[in-house]
């Protein structure tokens, strides 16, 4: 039975504090890289602690329905994030949109073999339902990512040799835009990035102001983003 | 090391040791009782454990998210998306692991040995305590070893009912598959290859454990 002792033991000395005042930030896997790169500037400015956990807006929404402690939700999908802020047993605050997400089409380099694209889903992520817009009656072999993080990884491991992927991802990787070209935006539905405040206190009501504010935008252009 | 490795390192970790506890209360008694039971009941129960080892990991995980969610019977008790939600997942998904290996070991004790505890007045608690468990240790080691280790590569149930919230569910597992999509391939390969390392220490515990003792 010593082991059961040093697993007890081990137990509680495995537990970790938790820090009262950090903030958990859901997010669309696409803002993902520049979120990182803001975390510092809004940790400074608003206080706290920001931690990141990423996924496609539906998914994410699903956890948030199903009980997800999460604070503040970057939401890339604007029909979603209505339904989840009006929902009447809660108290979501949506926030005014402060980008606009372009989507590109990422080939790496013309190949003999059969096209195979990757998409993010388009039951859950808005970036899949805006590839299916650009893509049509065409029928190309699809691989459906969970979301568009993923669907930038499918083409950069070369599982997949082209993807509609978030124009911001492909600059967070440094890709040469030789590999790619801009989708047309009057093709697709365009796709806003705005918060759900999913708790009333003032860090959040600071992250929100932040995020609206000039600084960040002009700090997201250089990652390809949009004013809304 | 950073803390982004280190924290689902320790998470992982935490998880293991409280499942691995709760199944060795837990599931060498059960483990004790099945050895013992013959029959229908035996087998339903035998199987009714067993139907991890074949259920895809998402179908415990959904049911357990429809159970413990907002919208369960058990929402009340804020499991979902919580450490001691993961470890109520990590229980059910892990529990045959330990059964399996201390049932056989139990079984492999001769009855004549707890007939003659019985013969010499020793009471079923007393047989259970004193003959029992130290005949079965190797078997009970390697349940342990085998739950634990099960426990660290879980990833379906996890991603379910803990989603991946940093410093509280977020598990190695689910940690490597959020570097690989962040395209953080240094972390992913820490993860990774530790997780190699561990498992081959692991099995070589299981056959360490499970060696015959009286053998040269």
């Amino acid at each position: 039975m010593k082991f059961a002792v040093l697993l007890l033991l081990g137990s509680l000395l495995a537990c970790t504090s938790a820090d009262d005042n950090s903030v958990l930030i859901a997010t669309a896997s696409s803002f993902r890289p520049a979120l990182e790169v803001l975390a510092p500037a809004l940790n400074d400015k608003c206080n706290t602690n920001i931690q990141i956990s990423s996924g496609s807006t539906g998914a994410l929404i699903t956890q948030i329905r199903q009980g997800a402690p999460f604070d503040l939700l970057i939401s890339a999908d604007q029909n979603l994030s209505k339904s989840l802020a009006n929902s009447p047993t809660n108290n979501y605050r949506l926030d005014a949109a402060f980008a606009r997400s372009p989507m590109a089409y990422w080939q790496p380099k013309a190949s003999a073999k059969k096209l195979t694209i990757a998409i993010a889903n388009p039951k859950t992520a808005p970036f899949g339902r805006a590839a299916m817009q650009v893509i049509g009656q065409t029928k190309p072999d699809l691989i459906t990512a969970a979301n568009a993080g993923q669907a930038f990884v499918f083409v950069h491991t070369k599982a997949a040799n082209a993807g509609y992927v978030p124009l911001p991802l492909l600059i967070a990787a440094k890709i040469p835009n030789t590999e790619f070209e801009l989708i047309a935006e009057d093709t697709y539905s365009p796709i806003f990035l705005h918060n759900v405040r999913l708790k009333r206190n003032l860090t959040l009501d600071c992250l929100s102001d932040q995020l609206n504010a000039l600084q960040t935008i002009t700090m997201l252009a250089g990652f390809g983003y949009l004013p809304p | 090391m950073s803390m982004e490795i280190l924290s689902p390192i320790i998470t992982s970790l935490q998880l293991a040791f409280v499942t691995t506890l709760i199944l060795l209360f837990a599931g060498v008694p059960l483990a004790f009782g099945l050895s013992r039971m013959r029959g229908f009941k035996r087998a339903l129960l035998e199987s009714l454990i067993a139907i991890p080892l074949v259920l895809p990991p998402t179908v415990l995980g959904f049911y357990l998210l429809l159970l413990l969610g907002a919208n369960g019977p058990f929402a009340p008790l804020e499991l979902v998306f919580s450490f001691p939600g993961l470890v109520i997942g990590s229980v059910l998904f892990s529990l045959p692991f330990m059964i399996r290996p201390v049932q056989t070991a139990f079984e492999a004790i001769p009855n004549s040995l707890f007939e003659a505890g019985a013969s010499m007045g020793a009471g079923s608690l007393q047989r259970f305590l004193l003959l029992a468990l130290p005949l079965a240790r190797n078997g009970i080691w390697s349940g342990m070893i085998l739950s634990f280790a099960h426990t660290i590569g879980e990833f379906g149930v996890v991603l379910m009912i803990g989603g991946n919230i940093p410093d509280k569910t977020r598990v190695v597992s689910i940690a490597i598959f959020d570097a690989v999509e962040r395209l953080d391939y240094t972390e992913a390969h820490i993860l990774s290859a530790s997780l190699v390392v561990f498992s081959f220490i692991a099995m070589v515990l299981v056959s360490w454990a499970s060696r015959d003792r009286k053998s040269p």
